[in-house]
C-alpha cells in the first residue's frame, strides 16, 4: 500500500515536470496566422488605456480590408508614462518589440542608435504623402537631426497634438457673480471667493478646491505661466534666458512663481494634497465637482464636461482660463510645434508590413478622411436601427459590454483647426433632442470648440528648446526625469522647506549634471540655428 | 552487513569506497522519493539564483541590450567608480540602512511580543478571532496597504478627524518627511506582525507543559512563567529568524516603499530598490544599476557574515 503510495506521488511529480517543461515549450508558439494576405501589427501607443483593440474590433476587421493589416493594440497601463516606458523597455530586452509604436522618455535616439527601428525616409513620402506635406519643414529637419547620418528619418513626428490651457468652472464663477479672471491677482480673488463660498452649489461651503495639480507638480502649468517658464506638463524646459538657452527651472522667475504659488498653498488656495493627487485622484476631484481650476489637454475638456453634466451638475459651463497677466513677468503659455515622437516601426518588420501600416497612418491623419473615421464602425460608434443611424455615446458603447471603444487612434497630425473641424461634423450628426446624454455629448464639443478659440488667441509662444534631441540626457536620468525639480518645488511650496532653499536647488541642479546638459543642449541649439 | 575486511588481496580504500557507493544507493533508494521531491527546489534555484548570476557581469560592461552580452563593451569598474562619486548614492544607501535596521528594531520583536501575548489569551474562541484578524493583513497587497493608509492619513481620514477631535490642526502626514520612515514601519508592523506569530505560535507549542506545571507549583506567576520559560524556550527559533531577516533586508521589498513614495518624500524614502527601478527599468541604465545591486548584495552578505559570527559565539549560528 504504501509502496503503491510512493510510487503515485513519484509519478505524479515527474507528471507535473513534463508538463511544466511542456508548457514552457508551448508558450513559444508564433501569433496564430491570420488570412493568408492580411500583415498583423502589434500597435503601441498613450490611448490604450482607454481600450484594447483586438482582431475581431470593428475597425480591425475594417482595416483587413481596406489596408491588409490587422490593426491590434493590447492594453498598455500609461500612468503618465512610467508605466508605459517601463512595459516597453521589458519588451526591447526581451527582444520583442511591437511593430509600430510610440517610442517614450526620449528612447527614440537609443533605438535608432542600434538599429532596432526601420528607416523611413523613402517609405514616408511615398506611402504618406499627406502627412508629409503637413508636417513643417523644420520638424522634418529635427527629425532628421536624430539619425546618425543627419539625412534620414527614423521617426515619424506627433505634430501640435493637443492644445494645453487652463480651464475654469463658469458655473461657478456664475454662481458668485465674478468675471473670467485675467491677471494673476484677479485669479487670486476668484480662488479666494472659490474657497470661501458655495461655488459648487451643494450647500457645504468648504468642500471647494480652488486649484490643484498632479504628483510632481505636474499639470499646474498656470500657475507657472504667468512668470514666463517654459513648461510642457510639469516639465521644464529649455529656452532663452538673458539671451542664452537656459533650464528653465533654475531661473530667478522661478523662484517667484515657487513664492507665489507657496503663499497660494498657505491660504488654502492650492489643493493641500496637490503634490500626491495620483491621475485618477486628480481626475476624480475635477469629476466630482470639487475642483474650480484645472491645466490640461484644452480638448479633453469635452469628457470632464460630459461627465459632470452626466452626474447630476446639468448647469455646468468650462471656461477658458486665459494665460493670467503678471505685472512684472512676460508670460506665455508654452508650446512646441513638434509634441513628441509619434511612431516609430521595429526594423523587424517587412517592407510590405510597414507600407501597409503607413497608408493606415496616412488614412487616420489625413484632415480629408475626419468625417469618414468620426462616423466610426458599427456596433462602437453607431448601431443601425430601422435602418436609420443611431449614434452612441461612450456610456451607450460601454454598455454593449464589448469591451471596445470608440477608437481610431493613432492620431499624431492635428491642430486646432483640424480638432474645431472635427467637433462640428461630430456636432452636425447629433442629434441633442435624443437624450440627456446627448445634449451632453452636444455642450462638450461646442465647449471644447469654445476653448480652442479661446486657446488660439492667447499667448502661447513655441519655444526654443523644442528641438532638442534626448541624447542632451544620456548619463543623467535625473535630470531628464526633472526629479530635483519635483522634489524640491513640492517641499517648499507646501512650506516643509524655506524659500531659500531654492538657492540649493539651482546649485545642486547644476552640480548633478546640469551644467553638462545645459552646454549640451547650447551646442545642439546653436547648430540648429 | 557483509564486509570484505579480512580479505587481505583487496585494498583496504577500494573496498570503503564499494561500500559507501553502496551504501549511497540504498540510502538514495531507500529515500528516492525525498531525492524526488528536492528536484524542483534544486531546479528553481538553478534557474532562479545560480544562472541569473550571470547577469552580474553586466555591472562591468557598458552593457547595449540590443547588441546583447557578448558584443557589450568592457570597462572593468567604471560604473562602481561612478557610483561613488554620485552624489544621490549616499543618501540611496543611508536611507536603505536607516530604514532596514528600523525594521529590525521595531518589526523583529514585534510578532515576538504578539505571540507571547495571543499564547496568554485562554478562550479558545477569542484566541482564535484574534489570530484571523491578525494573519488577514499580511494577504492584503503593499497596493492596498498604501491605498489604505493614504486613506486614513488624508485630511479628512479618520487620523485628522481625531487629531481635529483633540483640538489639533489637519495635517497631511503622507507628505510629511518626518513621518514617511515610521509609516514604513507601521504598515509593515501592521501587515507582517500576525502572520509572524505562527513560527512562534508552533515553537511555543512544542514546550513541554510539565515545564510549566512546575514552574507553578513553584510559585511562579503568569508572567515569571513566560519570561522564565516561554520565552528561553522560542529563543533559538527567534535566533535563526533573526538571522535570516537580516539576509533579506537590503532585499526591504520594491513594492512596500514604492506605493508609499512620492516626490515630497524621495529624500527620506529613496532606497537602492526603488532607485534600481526608476534609474534602472524605466531609465534603461541596466550596468549602472546592476552595480548597485551588487553593491547591495555585497552589504547584505556581509551583514548576515558579522550576525552569524556574532551568534556563533553565543553557541548559535546556522552556519
Amino acid at each position: 500500500m504504501k509502496r503503491q503510495l510512493t510510487r503515485s506521488i513519484g509519478l505524479a511529480l515527474v507528471l507535473s515536470l513534463v508538463a511544466a517543461a511542456l508548457g514552457v515549450a508551448a508558450g513559444k508558439t508564433e501569433k496564430a496566422a491570420p488570412g493568408r494576405d492580411v500583415i498583423a501589427i502589434e500597435h503601441w501607443n498613450e490611448n490604450n488605456q482607454n481600450g484594447i483593440m483586438d482582431a475581431n474590433h470593428p475597425q480591425s476587421v475594417a482595416f483587413a480590408e481596406q489596408f491588409g493589416i490587422v490593426w491590434e493594440s493590447p492594453m498598455v497601463p500609461w500612468n503618465g508614462g512610467t508605466d508605459y516606458l517601463q512595459q516597453l523597455r521589458l519588451r526591447i530586452a526581451a527582444g520583442e518589440l511591437p511593430d509600430v509604436f510610440m517610442p517614450w522618455g526620449g528612447i527614440e535616439g537609443e533605438l535608432i542608435d542600434n538599429g532596432a527601428v526601420a528607416d523611413l525616409t523613402a517609405l514616408v513620402r511615398e506611402e504618406m504623402p499627406v502627412y508629409y506635406n503637413n508636417v513643417p519643414a523644420e520638424i522634418w529637419d529635427f527629425i532628421k537631426s536624430l539619425s546618425p547620418d543627419g539625412r534620414s528619418i527614423y521617426v515619424l513626428p506627433a505634430v501640435q497634438f493637443t492644445p494645453l490651457g487652463g480651464m475654469i468652472r463658469g458655473d461657478w464663477l456664475d454662481r458668485l457673480g465674478l468675471p473670467v479672471p485675467t491677471t494673476v491677482d484677479e485669479y487670486v480673488t476668484v480662488l479666494r471667493a472659490f474657497r470661501d463660498q458655495d461655488a459648487n452649489g451643494d450647500g457645504d461651503p468648504n468642500n471647494e478646491i480652488p486649484t490643484s495639480g498632479r504628483e510632481g507638480g505636474r499639470w499646474m502649468d498656470h500657475l507657472f505661466a504667468p512668470f514666463g517658464i517654459a513648461m510642457v506638463e510639469g516639465f521644464p524646459q529649455f529656452d532663452i534666458y538673458d539671451g542664452k538657452l537656459q533650464y528653465s527651472a533654475v531661473q530667478p522667475a522661478m523662484r517667484s512663481a515657487i513664492e507665489w504659488m507657496r503663499g497660494l498653498y498657505a491660504e488654502g488656495l492650492l489643493d493641500p494634497e496637490t503634490f500626491i493627487n495620483t491621475n485618477q485622484v486628480w481626475m476624480g476631484k475635477i469629476t466630482g465637482d470639487l475642483i474650480g481650476s484645472w491645466y490640461h489637454g484644452v480638448h479633453w475638456a469635452g469628457g470632464r464636461f460630459t461627465v459632470l453634466y452626466n452626474s447630476g451638475v446639468t448647469d455646468v459651463r468650462l471656461e477658458y482660463l486665459p494665460m493670467l497677466r503678471h505685472p512684472d513677468y512676460d508670460g506665455f503659455l508654452t508650446t512646441t510645434d513638434y509634441r513628441r515622437p509619434g511612431y516609430v516601426f521595429g526594423a523587424h518588420m517587412s517592407e510590405e508590413a510597414i507600407r501597409r501600416t503607413m497608408r493606415a497612418l496616412e488614412w487616420i491623419n489625413d484632415p480629408a478622411t475626419s468625417e469618414e473615421r468620426l462616423r466610426g464602425y458599427e456596433g462602437v460608434n453607431y448601431l443601425i436601427e430601422d435602418g436609420r443611424e443611431v449614434r452612441l455615446t461612450t456610456a451607450d458603447f460601454l454598455a454593449l459590454g464589448t469591451g471596445y471603444r470608440t477608437s481610431v487612434g493613432a492620431q499624431v497630425f492635428s491642430n486646432a483647426e483640424v480638432i474645431a473641424g472635427q467637433n462640428l461634423f461630430q456636432m452636425s450628426i447629433i442629434d441633442p433632442d435624443e437624450s440627456p446624454e446627448m445634449f451632453a455629448a452636444y455642450g462638450s464639443l461646442v465647449n471644447v470648440n469654445r476653448m480652442i478659440d479661446g486657446y488660439s488667441r492667447d499667448t502661447v509662444r513655441a519655444i526654443a528648446g523644442q528641438f532638442l534631441p534626448p541624447s542632451i540626457y544620456e548619463g543623467y536620468p535625473d535630470i531628464r526625469t526633472h526629479r530635483l525639480f519635483q522634489e524640491y518645488v513640492a517641499k517648499i511650496v507646501v512650506g516643509d522647506w524655506g524659500l531659500d532653499r531654492f538657492d540649493e536647488f539651482v546649485d545642486r541642479w547644476y552640480r548633478s549634471g546640469g551644467t553638462v546638459v545645459t552646454e549640451r543642449a547650447q551646442e545642439v541649439y546653436a547648430a540648429l540655428q | 552487513m557483509a564486509t570484505n575486511v579480512g580479505t587481505p588481496a583487496v585494498p583496504v580504500t577500494l573496498v570503503r569506497t564499494g561500500r559507501t557507493r553502496k551504501l549511497r544507493n540504498t540510502t538514495m533508494r531507500k529515500h528516492r522519493l525525498l531525492y524526488l521531491m528536492v528536484i524542483p527546489g534544486i531546479l528553481w534555484f538553478l534557474l532562479f539564483r545560480a544562472i541569473p548570476m550571470g547577469g552580474i557581469l553586466i555591472a562591468f560592461q557598458d552593457y547595449n541590450i540590443f547588441r546583447g552580452f557578448l558584443a557589450s563593451r568592457w570597462v572593468g569598474f567604471k560604473h562602481f567608480a561612478y557610483l561613488f562619486q554620485y552624489q544621490d548614492f549616499y543618501r540611496v544607501f543611508y536611507n536603505s540602512m536607516l530604514i532596514a535596521l528600523q525594521e529590525i528594531l521595531f518589526g523583529f520583536p514585534a510578532p515576538i511580543l504578539l505571540a507571547l501575548a495571543l499564547n496568554e489569551v485562554r478562550m479558545s474562541s477569542l484566541k482564535r478571532g484574534l489570530q484571523t484578524v491578525l494573519y488577514l493583513p499580511y494577504f492584503f497587497s503593499w497596493v492596498m496597504i498604501a491605498a489604505l493608509f493614504f486613506q486614513l492619513l488624508s485630511l479628512n481620514g479618520i487620523v485628522n478627524q481625531i487629531i481635529v477631535a483633540l483640538g489639533g490642526e489637519r495635517m497631511l502626514l503622507v507628505q510629511r518627511s518626518w513621518f514617511f520612515r515610521p509609516m514604513i514601519i507601521l504598515s509593515g508592523l501592521y501587515r507582517n506582525s500576525g502572520y509572524g506569530t505562527i513560527v512562534y505560535l508552533a515553537a511555543i507549542a512544542g514546550i513541554d507543559p510539565q515545564l510549566y506545571e512546575a514552574a507553578m507549583i513553584d510559585g511562579a506567576n503568569r508572567f515569571q512563567r513566560i519570561v522564565r520559560i516561554t520565552f528561553p524556550s522560542i529563543l533559538p527559533t527567534a535566533m535563526v529568524l533573526l538571522l535570516l531577516r537580516i539576509g533579506g533586508l537590503m532585499n526591504f521589498g520594491f513594492d512596500r516603499i514604492y506605493n508609499f513614495l512620492t516626490p515630497l518624500t524621495y529624500g527620506v524614502g529613496d532606497v537602492f530598490d526603488t532607485y534600481v527601478y526608476r534609474v534602472g527599468l524605466t531609465e534603461g541604465q541596466y550596468s549602472l544599476t546592476t552595480a548597485i545591486g551588487l553593491f547591495q548584495g555585497f552589504v547584505a552578505f556581509a551583514m548576515v557574515w558579522v550576525v552569524n559570527q556574532l551568534m556563533r559565539r553565543q553557541g548559535g549560528g546556522l552556519w
